[in-house]
């Protein structure tokens, strides 16, 4: 369980770099930076010169995942079920084929990732990444547009409602208990 | 690795590079999330982790900057600025 597309909402976002892409409020559109702390409702993003204070709350951010998180995304895409990778066949070859993989086996690896990152819908990942405390549930999710221009960086774009959680509890699966 | 443990080890490498970028009070709140997650998850936390931060403030401690490392017989002793001392045996 690595950091991947489906795991972001429930992982550390603390060091990890990130874009506001639509809020709001008008003037929090485009602050971009590392997140350096996390509050229940808001983020901390850090552009080099301020600590930007962004509220999670009616906010949609894009997330940067690279190098190692990208091979751990590989992994995440390994366990997902095939009919969701067949479904986006045409998409991911597409993909691949951008990218000048130089062995065979990388250029699956590839195909694997470019799916994973396309496929990234809400519904269609309810096995992943079962629902977890009351505020952040599964409908509203809308991590979808995970576009990727380099081999090893993936963006995703989470909305900020679903970040809305004490930040040690967002790990959490509340519900998913057996033990009732 | 449990979601959980990654995000322990994450916040501890944030940790100890925001101690070495001379934001203390930023390493401590890290710090102190991680002991939060590994409590709420029933965890045991890293020993390495253990043995660089602070038991009583919660700082990521840093030999010869706000730690003091000696060492005793059949153990270290390293206190934090604070005046926690912890104590290790050796090996
Ligand atoms: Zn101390």
């Amino acid at each position: 369980m690595s950091l991947t597309p489906e795991t972001l909402t429930r992982h550390e976002l603390n060091g990890l770099s990130a874009r506001v892409v639509d809020a709001d409020n008008p003037d929090l559109v485009g602050v971009a930076g590392r997140v350096v702390v996390e509050t229940q409702q808001t983020l901390h993003l850090d552009d080099g010169t301020r600590v930007r204070q962004v509220p999670k709350r009616g906010t949609a951010f894009e997330f940067e995942l690279v190098d190692d998180d990208a091979l751990g995304f590989e992994h995440g895409a390994d366990t997902r079920s095939a009919s969701e990778t067949a479904g986006d066949g045409p998409g991911a070859a597409t993909e691949a084929d951008r990218v000048d993989a130089p062995t065979a086996t990388d250029e699956a690896a590839e195909r694997r990732k470019a799916s994973g990152s396309v496929s990234k819908r809400g519904s269609e990942t309810p096995g992943v990444r079962p629902g977890q405390s009351g505020s952040t549930h599964e409908g509203s999710r809308d991590a979808d547009s995970a576009s990727r221009d380099r081999q090893d960086t993936v963006y995703v774009t989470v909305d900020g409602v679903t970040l809305l959680s004490r930040p040690a509890h967002r790990t959490e699966t509340t519900g998913d208990s057996r033990w009732r | 690795m449990s979601i959980a443990a990654e995000r322990i080890d994450r916040l501890h490498t944030l940790a100890r590079a925001a101690a070495a970028a001379g934001e203390e009070e930023r390493a401590r709140e890290y710090v102190r999330l991680a002991r939060r997650i590994a409590e709420r998850n029933r965890l045991r936390l890293p020993d390495e982790f253990k043995r660089f931060t602070c038991a009583r403030c919660d700082a990521y401690l840093r030999p010869g900057v706000n730690a003091r490392v000696r060492t005793r017989d059949g153990h270290v002793a390293i206190s934090c600025d604070c005046g926690e001392i912890a104590r290790y045996p050796y090996d």
